[in-house]
């Protein structure tokens, strides 16, 4: 997609997508799947995950046998005493799963947050870095 | 029944169902509380889905807009018609190749008419972790009165 056509678009309003896992939730309330963007650059991978309302202490990253876990938690944003009017979107908590492969360096992965948004930085190991192949004239 | 907005400018385009359903919703909110309506509401396809919230001295509208700067959100109010604008672009790094891409940009305007005059000129916004809340206060004579009994 150009930049110009991102331009000339308009947003069309869409629910949160729910999660419907096989597994229950320990903790009440609903759990939406966050929208994600992945790209790969020459030296990492990067993913941008939308969660509005979740702040820096309520995300959670989790990395263990390659499953990298993502998990938000939010605040219910009516304070006490208001009462609801009308609501077009539901809020909870966010969560989403991710398979790594080995030429990530685990060890180096990098998260922040900022407008609800989580961008995580993934670097690749040396290995997995692209490398220019010579041709031997023969 | 001015009190509520539960009436939305974009049903009276929707004919009879929009309005057989606006009935009910009514009926429904009357019957059990706000949270009969929920999923019932009309998503009209209107960016950004709101929520609004009411104490006795102002109303709140709450919008989920990640990613995005204040100073991208426009929100003007004239009268009783409160409107937000703006745009969200996703910006793409240089050379990078994509696995995904699951987040929109694109431009959003939404009007949203209130049935209750608010105080305009006490209106206010915040943008706490992309959720988008807007305050307004409203007008001294829309507010709840406690009448005392003369003896």
């Amino acid at each position: 997609m150009s930049n110009t056509e991102q331009k000339d678009k308009n947003l069309v309003a869409k629910e949160k997508t729910e999660m419907a896992g096989p597994a229950e939730q320990t903790r009440p309330g609903r759990v939406f799947i966050p929208e994600v963007d992945i790209y790969e650059k020459e030296t990492d991978i990067v993913m941008l995950a939308d969660m509005p309302g979740v702040a820096a202490t309520g995300l959670e990253i989790d990395l263990r046998d390659n499953v990298l876990t993502i998990r938000g938690a939010v605040q219910p944003q009516e304070k006490d005493g208001q009462s609801l009017i009308f609501r077009e979107y539901r809020t909870g908590s966010y969560y989403r799963q991710f398979f790594l492969s080995n030429d990530i360096d685990q060890g180096k992965i990098e998260a922040s947050l900022k407008n609800g948004v989580m961008r995580l930085v993934l670097p690749k190991v040396e290995k997995a870095k692209p490398r220019k192949i010579e041709v031997q004239a023969a | 029944m001015t009190r509520f907005w539960l009436d939305f400018p974009w049903e009276g385009q929707r004919g009879l169902k929009g309005e057989l359903e606006r009935m009910q919703r009514t009926l429904d909110y009357l019957s059990k509380g706000p949270e009969a309506n929920l999923g019932d509401v009309p998503s009209a396809g209107v960016f950004p889905l709101t929520n609004v919230s009411q104490d006795k001295d102002s109303f709140f509208v709450y919008a989920e807009l990640p990613g995005m700067e204040p100073k991208d959100i426009n929100i003007s109010i004239t009268g009783r018609t409160l409107t937000l604008s703006g745009e969200r672009s996703i910006v793409q790094e240089e050379g990078a190749s994509y696995h995904r891409q699951e987040r929109k940009g694109g431009k959003f305007n939404r009007t949203i008419t209130l049935k209750t005059d608010v105080d305009v000129a006490e209106v206010g916004a915040n943008f706490v972790n992309g959720v988008l809340i807007i305050t307004l206060p409203k007008a001294e004579e829309a507010k709840p009165r406690q009448i005392p009994i003369a003896v």
